[in-house]
């Protein structure tokens, strides 16, 4: 059964350097990534900064079109949608980022916020008011603040009223990125309950983005592992917890203490950010994560492995843990 | 980037924008309605003394032509002869270039000596003496008007005691009061951009860092928040120099200095085309190369910029 | 573990005010204790709010001295009170008795300078070694700390190197005059998930190679958990419990602990509901009366909200401050 969100070879580039530099190919954010969110389930993406995460939620979310590929929403092809067709698709898929302050205009009154989406769609000034005001009440922000602005309230309390915002319209698909990365630790814990009841109460479903492995851990149905703009590892939470087949993956799990089963104990491997020696090769051909690999094959540097089922749903582009090796 | 190359392509720009500029002055004068000869001729002039006048600036030949020629004569600093005098364009502006040159310099070092220690000082011990100081001259500099100075300067140190020449030029004398009241206002802009530039860089977490390893105030202020801070400062000044170049009309009118501020501005009135045109490639050039010259200061400075 | 009585560094009492003219007195630490001994790891845990920054920054004498203020309390560090030292005196121990790493290496280290001119002026500063000298010696460490490229790295610029190589640099830069005690305040917080771990070890080996003290100061309890060996949990200016770790983590004393462990999402915690904290970390300019924490505290009697509890020995080495410690929870 096809999920409620749908991509197929999605590819999003990025152009640093402005006008001059346009010639060039540009970076690939979003590399060909296919992927399958279920109706009601949570879909975890993990992966370091630059990676991608957040270009691809948008990507998916037509925020920025893709460069090439296709993202189905509920059958319905994104790519070829125009105007009011599209707009009124946007009612059915919004996004929570992580800093509610640069997500909130300061100078607007929080209910005048929450409501903006339901403006935009043309609801009428009373029944907005109450939808407001009912979302509020949901999120646990007392009525009677509707009239504040949001630097009186503190940033637990703001990304409540972004989240408010987001459900306003209705939608059935959320993607938060990093929605509580920026909150205390107490804090956190009173968001995710929130996420979670609201998801029970409307029927959501979520693409969960966090580089807390023990949250998307925690919260998850299913993990993408996402690796220079590619999906290296995909399968059910207990599964990839409990073998996890990529080697990256081994080494995200293993860098977070009390996460993986082993604590890993061997030396430090070299460093995967962005800015860190590329090492040999990693554009062309092969496989993009050789230079880190500790368990790197000569045929490695020929072959650029697709996520493959490796069995039962469990899907890793590597040939080393492809279909029937363990 | 090394420097090197960032240098260059630098001065990659400087061209394109010396190109621009002569372009847009090439076109502003033939594209704008009504013919040039005429503005200068008067409007009963003759026919004849139009097309003599027109022969004269070459506004007879196609457009194609007129460009060509132009941006060669660009690229050899010819412009043709002063409709006024006669001169070659190129000659009278070297000929006052020197004295402009001298002015602007002393003006400009007047003005850094005086901005950059009071400024410094004033962001290091703020709401001190020295900080009210600074401020005060810095509002005080801002609000008179260089020629308002300039008379005043000259009431009294010309006038009054008779310790500076009173016009003309000659001697370095002749350049003091000039100079003074040409640095004193830009003085005042610099040292509120470089109070404000210190403070901001006093502020920033880097600072902490320096105090956190023990480093004295001295090591602190004048090594780490300093070399930072004077990157804007760096940049206000290099406009200032560029400006004063370009010839300051009013200093040069009040103390009737045969400057090239003074050269433009009768241009100016008398329509002296060749002279204008070589005047704004003139200082578009110069302020070009002081810009240029900024950015390499720049770049050595702030090792981040050579990424640009 | 007896309490460091004759440990390197021991906080009594610290009690530090911000006052502003025109708004309300900001009380940021009531009476914070907190000791490290020789090559000893202490965690210090807390919110933001809570005044872990405030007592760290406080302790490297960096406090602005108005708006700060200091109402009570002594830092004795190798025997001397450190509030009473002159200003000149203070400094000389900053970098080359207790040195510091900051949370965002991009913002702590200055974009105007070489990494290695970064290092070797303390090198000549603090230690009077010359140009060569300090140079080898900064390659040395650099070395040491991972940063990869020897001299190459020296002559980089801090944009030039990744997050990573950057926190190295600065950790470098801390460890060059060989303090007695490294305070690393968030030192992970802004650095990628597989970066974590190798800064942490990194941590552990310099305590070991350096018999270094460190104060790691976080947020994220199960980061204290890999690296400390004692912790201090610190809530609204006053440390509620401090123990060594297995202790804290196995049998916390205070309810602000225990509920603290049980709001935090872990890949084990799957299908809970995770216990959220009613309530927020309160405002140092709105402290409630009695003990801190007693609004969000589900045991909460009168007598919390009468008397701010002291702090107590409960156990050898764990000690709390709750007046209802081993009363029963309501679930």
């Amino acid at each position: 059964m096809a999920g409620l969100i749908e991509t197929r070879s999605l590819v999003k580039r990025h152009f640093p350097g402005g006008l001059l530099r346009r010639a060039r190919s540009g970076v690939l954010a979003v590399d060909r990534v296919s992927l399958s969110i279920e109706r009601g389930g949570i879909f975890g993406l993990v992966g370091e900064s630059g990676c991608g995460k957040t270009t691809l939620a948008r990507a998916i979310l037509h925020l920025d079109p893709p460069s090439a590929g296709e993202v189905f929403f509920d059958g319905m092809r994104l790519g070829g949608m125009r105007g009011r067709e599209l707009r009124e698709l946007r009612r059915r898929m919004q996004i929570v980022f992580q800093d509610p302050n640069s997500a909130l205009d300061p100078k607007m009154r929080v209910g005048d916020s929450v409501g903006e989406g339901l403006r935009n769609y043309g609801v009428a000034k009373a029944p907005r008011e109450e939808r407001v005001l009912e979302l509020l009440d949901l999120v646990g922000i007392p009525r009677a603040h509707a009239s504040r602005h949001p630097h009186e309230f503190s940033g637990g309390q703001k990304q409540r009223i972004v989240i408010a915002r987001a459900l306003t319209v209705g939608p059935e698909f959320l993607a938060l990125d990093e929605p509580v990365s920026n909150l205390d630790v107490s804090i956190q814990a009173q968001i995710i309950n929130l996420l979670l009841d609201l998801k029970a109460r409307f029927a959501l479903t979520y693409l969960f983005i966090s580089h807390d492995l023990h949250l998307v851990a925690y919260l998850s149905d299913r993990i993408g592992v996402m690796f220079r703009g590619r999906i290296v590892e995909c399968a059910a939470t207990a599964e990839i917890m409990g073998s996890p087949l990529h080697p990256y993956t081994r080494r995200l799990f293993s860098s977070v203490p009390g996460v993986a089963a082993e604590e890993a104990s061997r030396e430090d491997a070299p460093a995967t950010e962005p800015g860190a020696a590329a090492g040999k090769g990693t554009t062309g051909v092969g496989c993009p994560y050789r230079s880190f690999c500790e368990v790197e094959e000569p045929r490695c540097a020929l072959l650029e492995p697709d996520l493959a089922d490796a069995g039962g749903g469990h899907m890793v582009a590597c040939i080393r843990a492809g279909p029937g090796v363990v | 980037m090394r420097l090197l190359t960032f240098a260059s392509k630098r001065l990659g720009r400087l061209i394109l924008t010396i190109l621009l500029i002569s372009t847009i002055v090439f076109f502003v004068i033939r594209v704008i309605p009504g013919d040039p000869a005429l503005v200068i001729a008067g409007v009963d002039a003759s026919t004849a003394d139009l097309a003599a006048i027109r022969a004269k600036l070459g506004t007879d030949q196609p457009l194609g032509t007129q460009y060509a020629r132009w941006l060669l004569a660009v690229a050899r600093f010819d412009f043709g002869a002063s409709l006024a005098t006669g001169q070659p364009v190129a000659r009278l502006v070297l000929q006052r270039f020197p004295l402009t040159l001298t002015l602007a310099l002393l003006a400009f070092v007047i003005s850094i000596l005086l901005a950059i220690p009071l400024g410094i000082l004033s962001a290091v011990r703020r709401w001190s003496t020295w900080d009210y100081v600074g401020m005060v001259f810095s509002q005080v500099g801002m609000a008179l008007p260089s020629f308002w100075l300039g008379i005043i300067l000259l009431l009294l140190f010309a006038v009054k005691i008779r310790a500076f020449p009173l016009f003309g030029i000659g001697s370095f004398r002749h350049l003091v009061l000039p100079a003074v009241s040409l640095g004193f206002a830009r003085a005042a802009v610099l040292l509120r951009l470089t109070r404000a530039s210190m403070i901001e860089e006093m502020s920033r977490e880097y600072v902490v860092s320096a105090r956190a390893k023990g480093l004295t105030d001295r090591m602190v202020r004048y090594k780490h928040a300093l070399k930072n801070a004077m990157l804007p400062i760096v940049t206000m000044a290099g406009i200032q120099l560029g400006y004063m170049l370009g010839g300051a009309v009013i200093v040069e009118q009040v103390f009737s200095l045969p400057g090239l501020g003074r050269l433009f501005l009768t241009a100016v009135y008398q329509r002296d085309f060749p002279l204008i045109q070589g005047g704004i490639v003139f200082i578009a050039l110069v302020f070009s190369l002081i810009n240029f010259a900024v950015d390499i200061l720049y770049s050595v400075l702030n090792p981040k910029i050579r990424i640009g | 573990m007896a309490k460091a009585v004759d440990g390197l560094l021991d906080v009594r009492g610290l009690d530090v005010s911000f006052v502003a003219p025109g708004s309300a007195r900001a009380h940021a630490l009531r009476g914070v204790d907190l000791s490290v001994a020789a090559a000893e790891i202490v965690g210090l845990v807390g919110e933001s709010g809570s005044g872990k920054t405030v007592t760290s920054t406080c302790i490297m004498g960096l406090l602005p001295a108005p708006p700060a203020r200091i109402d009570a309390g002594e830092i004795e560090f190798k025997g001397r009170d450190l509030l009473g030292l002159s200003p000149e005196e203070r400094r000389r121990t900053r970098g080359r008795e207790i040195a510091m790493v900051f949370q965002e290496p991009s913002r702590y280290l200055n974009p105007s300078f070489r990494i290695g001119e970064q290092i070797t002026e303390m090198l000549g500063l603090h230690l009077g070694m010359r140009r060569e000298a300090a140079l080898d010696r900064a390659a040395e460490l650099a070395g040491l700390v991972g940063l990869r490229g020897g001299r190459g790295a020296l002559r980089s610029y801090p944009h030039e190197l990744s997050g990573g190589m950057k926190q190295r640099a600065m950790i470098a830069m801390a460890i060059s005059c060989t303090p007695s005690l490294l305070i690393a305040d968030e030192p992970t917080t802004a650095l990628d998930v597989t970066l974590q771990l190798q800064i942490l070890r990194l941590l552990l080996r310099l305590r070991e190679v350096f018999r270094m003290a460190i104060l790691f100061i976080s947020h994220d309890l199960r980061l204290v958990r890999f690296v400390a060996d004692r912790v201090s949990v610190i809530y609204a200016g006053i440390v509620v419990e401090s123990a060594p770790k297995e202790a804290l983590f196995l049998t916390p004393l205070h309810p602000y602990t225990r509920l603290l462990l049980m709001s935090i999402p872990s890949a084990q915690a799957r299908g809970t509901r995770l216990r959220a904290i009613p309530g927020r970390v309160p405002d140092a300019q709105h402290v409630p009366e009695g003990c801190a924490f007693h609004p969000r505290c589900p045991l909460a009697e009168e007598v919390c909200r009468r008397e701010i509890p002291a702090s107590r020995e409960h156990q050898p080495g764990h000690r709390a401050a709750c007046h209802l410690v081993g009363k029963s929870w309501p679930d």
